[in-house]
């Protein structure tokens, strides 16, 4: 017996001999875990890259709705007038903030009939996957002396 | 048995077991943690952003829109549509608090219903509530829509308003994401 041969890619323990195949149940455990390990760190990374793309793209809408809403208070006080609105050049404010992302901008009237008033948009829709939304509420007064509530919407993609 | 056994006695296909297990509870905790982050997610990027105070301002200094005609005082009332929204919800306080019946102003609260719902989001339902807070006992003069949901989860915003007599009431403006309204 103990002359018997024994390959190399045996080992050899002290109780007995375990070869590569012996081994297989553990190498299947350690395999699935590693790579239970590794898909479940590359989902939490691609989620936390999506959560910080969709945060980037709030942001940017946010500041768009902002400085808009701004540039119409600032010029004309807390109730402007809709007719000036239509001759404001929105699109050029929206360029500039929108840092890059293509966007689809509003300026429409929730009360008290509903109607668009200012469109300005950059891009192609049809390629959207994530997008970023924000909007804000302010009064105006119309040509009849009435006080409509407008938004002021923002998609960012 | 399957695995190796060394001079201790420690088998490997334990260690192996015992990482593979340890590799389980923490996927499982990544992806737990991962996505406590994204519940509700869909309920919340539908009112994302939302101003309830930016939205009460714009519902109290809008104008009415359409005219509305009641009975009070054995005359009858004519509300404008220029009227402001401000104004008509500080009458109809005052009257309720002088005795005038509830129902008088049912016309009147669809109206500010409908504005209420035009300034909400999608998927959210907007409550409204006037109290008169001159006492130390505040009572609750108007609830548009009539019944008052109490939940959890909501926008809130509130302004005071005064009337002629001086009488104060605080105006409750809450938007609560459909869902957990129709729990």
């Amino acid at each position: 017996m103990e002359d018997r041969r024994i390959p190399p890619f045996v080992i050899r323990g002290e109780d007995g001999v375990a070869g590569f195949f012996e081994d297989l149940p553990v190498l299947m455990f350690v395999l699935i875990g590693a790579s239970v390990l590794v898909m479940s760190g590359a989902w939490v990374a691609r989620q936390n890259a999506i959560r910080q793309l969709e945060q980037e793209l709030d942001d940017t809408a946010d500041t768009v709705v902002r400085r808009v809403l701004g540039s119409i208070l600032s010029k004309w006080g807390e109730t402007p007038r809709v007719t000036s609105l239509l001759g404001l050049d929105l699109a050029a404010i929206v360029s500039e903030e929108s840092r890059g992302h293509e966007y689809a901008f509003a300026i429409a009237s929730l009360h008290p009939e509903p109607e668009v008033f200012v469109t300005a948009n950059n891009g192609d829709p049809s390629r959207v996957v994530r997008t970023g939304f924000a909007s804000a509420l302010f009064n105006a007064l119309d040509e009849r002396g009435l006080v409509l509530i407008l938004e002021v919407r923002a998609i960012v993609w | 048995m399957y695995g190796r056994r060394s001079c201790d006695g420690q088998l490997a296909l334990m260690d192996a077991i015992v990482f593979f297990v340890a590799s389980m509870i923490v996927s499982g905790v990544l992806f737990s943690l991962v996505s406590t982050g994204t519940d509700g997610q869909d309920a919340v990027s539908a009112i994302e952003g939302f101003d309830a105070d930016k939205a009460l301002t714009a519902f109290l200094r809008t104008s009415l829109g359409t005219e509305v005609e009641m009975v009070l005082g054995g005359g009858v009332l004519t509300l404008s549509e220029r009227d402001e929204v401000a104004e008509c919800i500080l009458l109809e306080a005052h009257c309720i608090a002088e005795g005038d019946a509830e129902s008088t102003f049912e016309i009147l609260n669809g109206v500010l219903d409908v504005i209420l719902e035009s300034i909400s989001r999608p998927f959210m339902v907007p409550f409204l509530q006037v109290l008169d807070v001159s006492d130390d006992d505040p009572a609750v003069l108007v609830s548009i829509p009539s019944e008052w949901e109490e939940v959890g989860e909501a926008f809130a915003a509130s302004s005071l308003l005064t009337d002629a007599e001086g009488r104060t009431y605080l105006i409750q403006f809450r938007s609560v994401p459909a869902s957990s309204a129709e729990l």
